[in-house]
């Protein structure tokens, strides 16, 4: 994985390989904290999991971002039941 | 390589893994294996692939780009002794009239910078260490960069043990208690910097501190026999503070005297007095260059930082050239000078790059470094009794950079919301 997971330090990596016009880092960070009506803000529901595939690989801190995206989806799923 | 590697983790690794008897340890233990192999995980989910490089990297390209500032910060304080032994009409370095070659100076610079580098690295990896054990997290690599920093902005006269308090306060109370690397507000070095500005005035600003007048003990004293007992002079910046009136700033900086001269050159080589590692801007800029070829700094912190002073300075150019504000020289430094004066070069190519306690987003680094360049200037021509305006500007600017970044946020999420509603009309 050449490194270990960190927390976020290094800014402006995602939005360079990120196509949307979407704040993908701030939108990660709204996941983890649980803010649904940030994620709603911040465009979750335009994104899927692979779309950050190229942050996660460029992440120096070696976040997995997809699956962070997933549980993000999911969180908004099971508010919809 | 491979040996080591095979002999650290058959004979020293096991009672620092799960259910040894040193547990507790593993974040020092990791820390210090990791500084020197590829730690051995692999991905588990997503991307398998992925880029080479690492916090440990990153931080250590930093270092790298800060080597040419503290070799010249060493080789300036021997510097600084020529001069002053010059000034006093004593060229008699090592006893012979002549003066110093630049390995002397560096030699003599050397016992003075590195117990600095030494004692900040050993506390703030210390307290970084500790705290690791007690939350049970990996140690973060962020004060390998601070800890490096944390000297190169002192003045050289400066206390080993003030090094260590100010080290100290600075990782935990600017750092380990909003939770660590990647949390912090304010940037750990200039906070240290600015704590032990306002704590011990005596030791951080004024006159005495910025030269170091010879070794006094005995082992030292034969390499320098020349000891001057208080020497005082102020950096370019302190020394327009108090000036007879009616100089101007050609006749203030002609009449420095000695063997010193802060013509415009020697601002931007480095040869004035000032706080370690700060003082060239050449040195800075080639710091500048490792930092943005390596994608590590933002170019555009920095380009804007510099955009923003120059105005500044420009303007107060203006203002200086009025009949009302003639008496405070500050205003006549010429803008192209303000930049090359002080920490400024150093401040806007180490500090406010910070990626941690910078904005975040593209839009707000370039407001962010715009209103550093503005406000390090202002501070440091409006209110002379902070000449080095650049550290509170850059502290006042990490405070002020999330609410930057919430307005760009909201300006992206507007702009979204319009597009969807048009998009559902």
């Amino acid at each position: 994985m050449n490194g270990e997971e960190r927390k976020f330090v290094v800014t402006g990596q995602y939005e360079k390989v990120f196509p949307f016009d979407i704040y993908p880092v701030q939108l990660v960070k709204s996941i983890i904290v649980n803010d649904i009506d940030m994620m709603e803000k911040l465009g979750i529901y335009e994104v899927a999991p692979e779309d950050f595939a190229l942050c996660e690989y460029a992440c120096t801190s070696k976040i997995n971002v997809q699956s962070i995206i997933r549980e993000g989806l999911d969180t908004i799923m099971e508010e919809f039941k | 390589m491979k040996g080591l590697h095979k002999f650290l983790d058959e004979k020293i690794a096991p009672p620092f893994k799960e259910g040894g008897k040193l547990r507790k340890f593993w974040p020092m233990y990791d820390a210090l294996e990791t500084f020197a192999f590829v730690p051995g995980h692999t991905t588990h989910k997503g991307a398998h692939v992925r880029d080479g490089i690492d916090l440990k990297r990153t931080m250590f390209l930093v270092i790298v780009a800060l080597i040419p500032c503290l070799l010249f910060g060493i080789y300036n304080i021997g510097f600084q002794y020529d001069a002053i032994l010059t000034e006093a009409g004593r060229i008699d370095w090592l006893g012979e009239a002549r003066h110093a070659t630049w390995l002397e100076m560096f030699i003599y610079g050397a016992p003075l910078v590195l117990p600095m580098v030494i004692v900040s690295y050993a506390v703030g990896l210390g307290i970084e260490i500790l705290f690791g054990i007690i939350n049970g997290h990996s140690i973060n690599e962020g004060f390998l960069v601070s800890g490096m920093l944390i000297p190169l902005v002192m003045p050289v006269d400066c206390p080993l043990w003030m090094v260590a308090v100010g080290t100290a306060f600075a990782v935990v109370i600017a750092k380990e208690v909003f939770g660590g690397t990647g949390m912090n507000i304010l940037n750990v070095a200039l906070t240290a910097r600015a704590f032990m500005f306002f704590a011990y005035p005596t030791k951080m600003s004024g006159n005495n501190v910025w030269f170091h007048t010879g070794y006094s003990d005995s082992l030292a004293a034969a390499a320098s026999p020349n000891v001057i007992d208080t020497y005082t002079g102020a950096t370019p910046l302190g020394l327009l503070v108090d000036t007879p009136d009616g100089s101007t700033i050609s006749s203030v900086i002609a009449n420095v005297g000695g063997g010193f001269d802060f013509s415009l050159w020697n601002s931007f080589m480095g040869f004035i007095p000032g706080s370690i590692g700060s003082t060239s801007v050449l040195m800075c800029l080639i710091g500048a260059a490792i930092l943005i070829a390596t994608g590590i700094g933002s170019w555009r912190i920095m380009a804007w930082a510099v955009v923003g002073g120059a105005l500044m300075g420009g303007f107060f150019n203006y203002l200086g050239s009025l009949e009302a504000f003639a008496d405070n020289l500050y205003l006549d430094i010429p803008w192209y000078h303000q930049l090359c004066l002080g920490g400024f070069a150093f401040g806007v190519v180490f500090m406010a790059t910070d990626p941690v306690s910078a904005a975040q987003t593209t839009r707000g680094k370039m407001w962010y470094g715009l209103l550093i360049g503005i406000l390090a200037i202002l501070i440091r021509t409006a209110n002379p009794a902070y000449p080095e305006g650049i550290m509170l500007a850059i502290l006042f600017m990490n405070v002020m950079a999330p609410t930057i970044d919430h307005y760009v946020i909201e300006g992206n999420i507007k702009k979204r919301m319009k597009r969807a509603k048009l998009a559902i009309a």
